[in-house]
């Protein structure tokens, strides 16, 4: 749910999604040598780093997935790079394929059915699940995980004083009396005076209590959950982390601090040996019930948590790294310098998308040349002017950034969304023309001065001239006002911004993640647009189980969205990885979700 | 000398307390709060955790509780770190900055003292050129480029030693390296000015005349001079350590100092890691002067003559 500043995933928050697009790896085992546009000229395979295969006695994982880790807590996690960590020591209710995010596989739960009206879902925890310390370095068995742990897990995150910033997802997965108590909650919290705060709060702890009756612990290891209406992606966010069950007796005794090694207690298939700020140290917890022939993981992960990529690219190169990815990105230069040539530097799209957002309801106070502004901008042929004059593969080309080009607003795949055809914009300078033209403005003569504000950063501040550059092909002046990125992205919510460059990670393997944002009221809705048939399609289609109508609907609404030119898409983030060919079980996938427990180190 | 010290002393506190008072206030005025990220937080969850963190407790309570916390050493529980507190990350990072710091700074003493003196004595010969010459290119290029090209030779061709990292005594190396560099560019331009000034110094010329030795003169009569602005230059330079030089060189090695957490603490708005770093550097900074102070005293007995 984290916006991002264009083109720097680093800043990114969670993926936690997943498709089956063209972006989808080869299935088969060989991952490293799978990149489509390695087999094309692949007479001889190249690598960017040493290959050397790993000493026989060496079952050392060496990785880097980000910067330092804020939180191994799994309901406290928000960040992409602690993601695999913490799934790694906290098992989540299920867990996911690695090669195709979007199936599910047992966790804690080794089955679960739903009823007939899909708002009833049960499950079932395996027998075999237990709770491990491993603070003395010896791995101690504690007791079998339990359904009351799971709702102990979700009940930190829900009570009133909660403050797992992923509390959000109760609400999206459609947890059955959750958008009612969250209102009330925010109501209670909001509100400044104090008669109306007592008023208030045992409404909000009558609707917890509700909620938590929703969640019900039918047996020791059996866990019933009531939905709100059918939802097409609940069970698949089931393995975020932000679901997972708690050792409650640690978390009690401990606090906050539960989660450091001395403390910890997990039930995943490794455990914590240190944790230090630059680095990170699991270790194979030989007890975990999901080991077999098939999946033996590896003894040892060195996570290192840097300041420094390059130092770590360097690393790579000479083989004392194995694998660089999610949050420790390869530099888009590099990129751009060995795309298609080397067979372990891998890319692919992602649920991500950076757009310009275009304010519809600014703010002009007596001002007549904002006065002007506002209305111009309020023309949808000015908007389609400004969309239709970008060329976003030059755009693209430009920055180096490595980035898909994309005229359309849900990013390719995302829950199997394919854009209908003829929608979205295609550079088309003439076309733009004559819709300003249209509006009242031939080649921009008498069109108000206006901004364009971006994240101040290199990147972002050089795709923003080359925006520049592209408006004045149409005769308009735009000035760049950088921003510090919390700043730009609480102005476009306070709609105090003329154009603003934007973007978004989605947080769910399905378009609404997207498109909900441009819903009327959304605190996403930057441009302050509203239509109620889209509001309505919108929910139409997240709910829905038929996945053609699903697409269909959300086609629909995509198409007013982009017919309407309410956002001016630029292009899909595209992510880089290197993996060491020697690697198994690592599949480059647009959830950039990639579970630790099935990685493993071919020896030969 | 005693009341001097006592005054000192009061001064030091004084201004220790100004200093974490504004701290305090400005990290406050700063319009993005520790919780306005990039995310929309509800409305309960920002209250929650502002509760957690007594943020909405009235000011001058904070300011008490802040106050009467760092009396007993505890600054408070980071933001970005949930279970740890800011004394416990700074402490598990400070050996390693302290280890980076001072070694570098020994080493550049040594070295900066030794070279200085020799450039000062040959001066305008060749080997003065070369030593001087040397100084200006390590003053001017600054650390991460030495630390790149470093890094470069000795890691990436010569792969003699490790890019990056802590722990084994090899990764040490080039972090240490960088610094001692820079510093011993800076110490050896220093001692060099001192000492050419110093040998002009009448007391040298009397000296002289003595027929007092060249080496005794040096040795004894000119060094003392000679180093007091480098001296002076080492007070800021070790509480520089904190903030400055290692910061820089810490992110690159990626080192587990307390570099990181300056920039973090900023930017993300850890109000407490904010004062946490902030109240590190000035008592660096305090001690630091006020040992050069005394040490100062002790060298120039002129100045104990003068105080009251």
């Amino acid at each position: 749910m984290k916006r991002i500043v264009v083109t720097s995933l680093l800043m990114a928050g969670l993926l936690a999604f997943g498709c089956k697009g063209a972006d989808t790896p080869a299935k088969s085992g060989e991952v490293s040598v799978a990149a489509p546009a390695v087999e094309a000229d692949a007479v001889e395979t190249k690598y960017y780093g040493t290959v050397k295969p790993k000493a026989l006695t060496d079952d050392t994982l060496t990785i880097c997935l980000g910067p330092q880790l804020k939180t191994l807590d799994p309901q406290k996690q928000d960040e992409s790079w602690g993601v695999p960590y913490s799934e790694a020591l906290i098992e989540g209710l299920v867990g996911y394929d690695p090669e195709d995010p979007l199936k599910v596989v047992p966790g804690v739960a080794e089955s679960w059915e739903t009823s007939a009206d899909n708002m009833t879902w049960t499950f079932h925890l395996g027998k075999d699940r237990y709770w491990y310390k491993s603070g003395t370095g010896t791995v101690e068995k504690l007791r079998p995980v339990t359904a009351a742990d799971v709702k102990v897990g979700w009940e930190r995150c829900l009570k009133p004083e909660g403050d797992c910033s992923y509390r959000p997802m109760f609400k999206d997965v459609l947890v059955a009396g959750v958008d009612e108590y969250f209102d009330k909650l925010d109501a209670w919290a909001a509100t400044k005076d104090e008669k109306q705060k007592k008023v208030l709060r045992p409404e909000v702890d009558r609707l917890f209590a509700q909620v938590m009756k929703g969640i019900e612990v039918v047996d020791e290891s059996t866990l019933r959950v009531q939905l709100s209406s059918p939802s097409s992606i609940f069970l698949l966010q089931m393995g975020f982390p932000v679901f997972s069950p708690v050792y409650r007796e640690a978390v009690e005794q401990y606090g906050d601090a539960w989660t450091q090694p001395q403390n910890i207690v997990t039930n995943g298939p490794f455990v914590l040996q240190s944790w230090q700020p630059d680095k990170i140290v699991l270790v194979k917890n030989p007890a975990y019930w999901g080991w077999n022939a098939e999946r033996h993981g590896v003894q040892k992960i060195t996570g290192y948590t840097p300041s420094n990529y390059e130092a770590m690219l360097q690393m790579y190169e000479q083989g004392d790294l194995d694998w660089m990815g999610i949050g420790c990105r390869v530099m888009p230069k590099m990129v751009e310098q060995y795309r298609g040539k080397v067979a372990d530097l891998h890319i692919n799209g992602v649920g991500a998308n950076a757009y310009l957002t275009v304010n519809q309801v600014l703010n002009a106070g007596s001002s007549e040349e904002k006065i002007r502004l506002r209305d111009a901008l309020r023309d949808v042929r000015v908007r389609r002017a400004l969309g239709l004059s970008i060329n976003r593969t030059t755009l693209v080309r430009m920055t180096k950034s490595g980035h898909n080009p994309m005229g359309t607003f849900v990013p390719l795949g995302v829950g199997g969304h394919k854009p209908a055809d003829n929608v979205g914009f295609t550079y088309d300078l003439p076309a733009a023309k004559a819709a300003l033209r249209d509006a009242g403005y031939p080649n921009g003569e008498g069109f108000p001065s206006f901004t364009l504000a971006h994240p101040n950063e290199a990147v972002a501040q050089l795709t923003a001239q080359i925006i520049q550059g592209f408006w004045k092909e149409l005769g308009l002046t735009v000035q760049l006002v950088p921003k510090q990125g919390s700043q730009l992205f609480g102005d476009a919510m306070a709609h105090n911004y003329e154009i603003s460059a934007s973007g978004w990670i989605g947080d769910y393997p399905d378009p609404y993640t997207f498109l909900m944002m441009k819903r009327t009221g959304n605190p996403y809705n930057f441009e302050g647009w509203s239509n109620p048939a889209y509001d309505d399609l919108t929910w139409k289609a997240f709910t829905t189980p038929d996945p053609a109508k699903k697409l269909a609907w959300n086609q629909e609404a995509e198409k007013m969205l982009l017919d309407d030119a309410v956002v001016i898409p630029l292009y899909q983030i595209n992510i880089a990885q290197l993996i060491k060919p020697y690697l198994r079980g690592l599949y480059p996938n647009a959830s950039d979700h990639h579970p630790l427990r099935d990685v493993s180190i071919v020896r030969k | 000398m005693k009341r001097a010290i006592l005054k000192r002393l009061v001064a030091n506190v004084v201004t220790f307390l100004a200093l974490v008072t504004i701290v305090f206030f400005l990290v406050r005025l700063s319009p993005i709060g520790p919780f306005s990220g990039e995310r929309v937080l509800p409305e309960a969850t920002r209250k929650a955790l502002e509760d957690k963190f007594n943020l909405n407790d009235p000011l001058y309570v904070q300011y008490g509780n802040f106050l009467l916390d760092l009396a007993q050493l505890d600054m408070g529980p980071s933001f970005h770190h949930p279970g740890r507190s800011v004394q416990s990350l700074i402490a598990e990072g400070l050996p390693v900055t302290l280890t980076l710091g001072f070694s570098s700074l020994g080493l550049a003493l040594l070295l900066g003292f030794t070279t200085g003196i020799g450039a000062a004595l040959r001066h305008n010969r060749w080997q003065d050129l070369i030593l001087s010459g040397g100084a200006r290119v390590g003053i001017s290029l600054p650390d991460f480029v030495t630390a790149y090209i470093l890094m470069l030779v000795f890691a990436v061709w010569l792969r003699w030693l490790p890019v990056q990292g802590w722990g084994t005594p090899v990764q040490i190396v080039l972090p240490i390296a960088t610094l001692t560099l820079y510093y011993t560019a800076i110490i050896q331009s220093l001692m060099r000015g001192g000492m050419l000034q110093a040998m002009h110094e009448p007391f040298i010329a009397t000296a002289h005349a003595k027929g007092v030795g060249k080496w005794r003169i040096v040795w004894h009569h000119a060094t003392r001079q000679a180093f007091r602005p480098t001296m002076n230059y080492l007070g800021p330079a070790v509480a520089g350590i904190f903030g400055g030089g290692s910061l820089i060189v810490e992110n690159i090695f990626n080192l587990p100092g307390i570099g990181r957490y300056f920039v973090e603490a900023a930017v993300k708005s850890d109000y407490t890691m904010i004062q946490g770093t902030s109240i590190t550097y000035f008592v660096m900074l305090i001690l630091m002067n006020s040992i050069v102070d005394g040490a100062r005293l002790l060298l120039d007995p002129r100045l104990r003559k003068d105080a009251p």
